[in-house]
């Protein structure tokens, strides 16, 4: 089911796990190269961003089971999700974010304590988590 | 027949209780729990008029049924002011 | 006494369909359309019962009617919420 052409998982994955845009994006960049593992620096500089951000939002990441981290010699990240069900969110996400980039980054920035989706949420009869 | 309809908004009122009530224990947002519990007050209102009506007829209940309601309304109102987002 | 608890959740009521409609605007969600509109019927109501005696609630129709008409749009806008696509 699809609001917005989003599948709902992804919406669901999107307001459980990421917070930012640059979120996102280093989440898709070590997702499209899931065998290797990255340094904050190369993604830093791939996305044109601050690498201590780059590092904290990586570790933001690890911190919700969707990569895993090597600490030898400065830290590197890889793509490793927990659930293997996010393999396929994520996937999905990424379909998602390059055919409707606007409304992925609009599902960002929804509240996240968002009161009045969850009154809503609350007559859905189908026990829909996570509305 | 004003029975009927006292009995059907009195389910009505639960069953939106128990789904805003339900919904608090899992998103945990305070509104919820609020709206939750006004429905159980416009419940129990339903269902004293259903009382008054059909049972205790001797009894006026007229104020007394009114209570719940204007608590359920009240709680709801502080909810939508403090925690609706 | 009475009249004062009507005037009260016919108020009550009143605000919390205004928030209801905010709430239909924000999230163009048609439940809060439906909620609104039944807690402003719940008004109404509660408005009359104020200026009536207290019997009139459950023996006269028009009292009853407009609180069944309040249920059953809260019923209607749970099931379309239930029925729509998203």
């Amino acid at each position: 089911m699809k609001r917005r052409g989003i599948p709902r998982e992804v919406e669901t994955f999107i307001k459980d796990h990421l917070s930012s845009v640059a979120q996102l994006e280093i989440l898709l960049l070590i997702h499209a190269q899931q065998e290797a593992f990255h340094s904050p620096e190369e993604v830093a500089e791939q996305l044109r961003i601050e690498p201590g951000w780059a590092a904290a939002e990586m570790e933001r990441l690890c911190g919700h089971g969707l990569c895993e981290v090597q600490r030898d010699n400065g830290d590197r990240y890889r793509f490793s999700p927990d659930d293997p069900r996010h393999a396929t969110v994520v996937d999905d996400l990424a379909t998602a974010f390059s055919t409707h980039r606007v409304s992925v980054i609009t599902l960002i920035f929804s509240t996240p304590s968002d009161s009045i989706g969850s009154f809503a949420d609350a007559f859905k009869l189908r026990g829909d988590r996570d509305g | 027949m004003a029975k009927a309809v006292f009995v059907l908004c009195a389910l009505t009122s639960l069953v939106c209780a128990v789904l805003l009530l339900r919904g608090y224990g899992r998103s945990h947002s305070r509104l919820l729990l609020w709206s939750g519990l006004c429905f159980v007050g416009l419940a129990i209102n339903n269902g004293m008029l259903v009382l008054d009506r059909a049972i205790l007829t001797e009894v006026d209940l007229s104020v007394w049924r009114q209570l719940p309601a204007v608590a359920g309304v009240t709680l709801l109102l502080y909810g939508l002011v403090w925690d609706a987002d | 006494m009475r009249p004062m608890l009507h005037g009260a959740i016919a108020m009550g009521s009143f605000v919390a369909g205004l928030f209801f409609l905010r709430f239909y605007r924000v999230s163009r969600d048609a439940l809060f359309a439906f909620f609104g509109a039944a807690f402003w019927l719940l008004a109404v109501n509660n408005a009359a019962l104020a200026m009536t005696d207290p019997q009139a609630e459950t023996r006269v129709l028009a009292f009853y009617g407009l609180r069944l008409l309040a249920f059953l749009l809260i019923i209607v806008g749970i099931i379309q919420k239930n029925r729509a696509p998203s």
